[in-house]
């Protein structure tokens, strides 16, 4: 069992990364990823995967967020801003922060963290086929957006 | 590097996966810290949702209104001196008096929603704050506006409580009436309630509802709604 320092130190950038890809947003990542080791550690020595309970406790977190800040997602402007200082990338970004959250979650969980559809759909608390459809709605809209 | 728009779906799910991870590479490396520190409560600071304009969600949000994520852990729930409140879906609310931002000294505080879910003793607060007309540029309420009636419309917004949506609003002087119609029902009066010489309102959307309807009237009249602005709010989906 790895301890929550080592875990912390090899965990946390790609925790982070992938609370960036689901809220959009720097500052609520690093909070999100700080919460999900705040209320992994009262529990730490009854968890048997650390990396799948962390990664799960982001998702539901940032699920969370998008759920609780209406008001903040309602403002975000979602315009192309210069991320990778690459335009196609940055114009694709954009459109994928004004998908759906749940579509959006699919979309990185699958491309980004490269999670089989059934895997996806444990982790979203949704049945296969639903996130199968979630994926097949959001390439399409990403699709049609960028044509 | 350049990068080519995506053709079929082999090409589009590349492109996705090319975007995806140069995104994330832009989040940096930090200086390593000790995992007690990194399980402390985010320390989080008032954020300022004002004047940003974009409206791309399902729910109409106020020009005029901040998420307080304030420095101050919750001391105690309830609230002590509520102005307002309620539950909602089994989650209880209350309206309290705007904290006092030392940069905003002078002006009005306006109302804070404090729903119960999202503030637990001990953690930090997560409140959303409300005040009628164009904040200033260091995100104050106004001490004087000159907003018309219709900016009424850009004072409200909602927020989820339980799996209903407690929506809030602050009136201009002139709005005499809030007329609420949810869902196909009966359209009634919101009751109103005055802070600091402001008027503000708030109403409970139960969980299910599809739609509601927020009219401003003045003298019997329907305030009309600025562009880009409507009466009829769409609730998330749960």
């Amino acid at each position: 069992m790895p301890t929550l320092e080592a875990t912390y130190r090899e965990l946390h950038l790609p925790l982070r990364r992938l609370a960036f890809l689901l809220t959009g947003s720097r500052e609520t990542a690093e909070d999100v990823v700080q919460n999900a080791f705040a209320s992994a550690q009262p529990r730490w020595d009854g968890i048997e995967a650390p990396a799948a309970y962390l990664r799960r406790s982001v998702v539901n977190l940032a699920k969370d967020h998008h759920r609780r800040e209406l008001r903040r997602r309602r403002l975000l402007r979602v315009e192309p801003e210069a991320v990778t200082a690459i335009p196609e990338l940055d114009e694709t970004w954009a459109l994928i922060r004004r998908l759906p959250s749940i579509q959006r979650a699919v979309v990185v969980l699958h491309f980004y963290e490269d999670l089989p559809l059934v895997e996806v759909g444990r982790l979203l608390g949704r049945p296969a086929s639903t996130v199968r459809s979630d994926l097949r709605r959001a390439l399409a809209r990403l699709r049609k957006d960028l044509s | 590097m350049t990068t080519t728009r995506p053709d079929d779906r082999r090409d589009l799910d590349q492109h996705l996966r090319r975007t995806l991870a140069a995104v994330a590479a832009t989040v940096p490396e930090q200086p390593p810290v000790s995992a007690q520190a990194a399980t402390k409560p985010p320390r989080r600071r008032w954020r300022l949702l004002v004047g940003v304009g974009a409206a791309v969600a399902a729910v109409p949000l106020a020009a005029a209104a901040v998420v307080g994520f304030g420095p101050e852990h919750v001391d105690r729930i309830p609230p002590s001196d509520p102005i307002v409140s309620g539950s909602l879906d089994g989650e209880r609310w209350w309206i309290v008096d705007g904290r006092d931002v030392p940069r905003c000294e002078g002006h009005p505080s306006g109302i804070e929603v404090i729903a119960e879910d999202g503030n637990i003793v001990g953690q930090e607060w997560n409140t959303v704050g409300y005040f009628f007309g164009e904040p200033t540029a260091g995100g104050c309420a106004p001490r004087s506006t000159n907003a018309t009636p219709d900016y009424s419309y850009w004072s409200d917004g909602g927020q989820v409580v339980g799996d209903g949506m407690l929506w809030v609003g602050a009136l201009h002087p002139e709005v005499d009436q809030v007329r609420v119609a949810i869902g196909g029902d009966e359209p009634f009066e919101a009751k109103t309630f005055e802070h600091e010489g402001g008027t503000y309102y708030a109403v409970e959307v139960p969980a299910g509802t599809a739609t509601f309807v927020v009219d401003y009237l003045v003298d019997g009249e329907v305030v009309v709604p600025p562009p880009g602005e409507s009466a009829e709010h769409v609730m998330p989906p749960g």
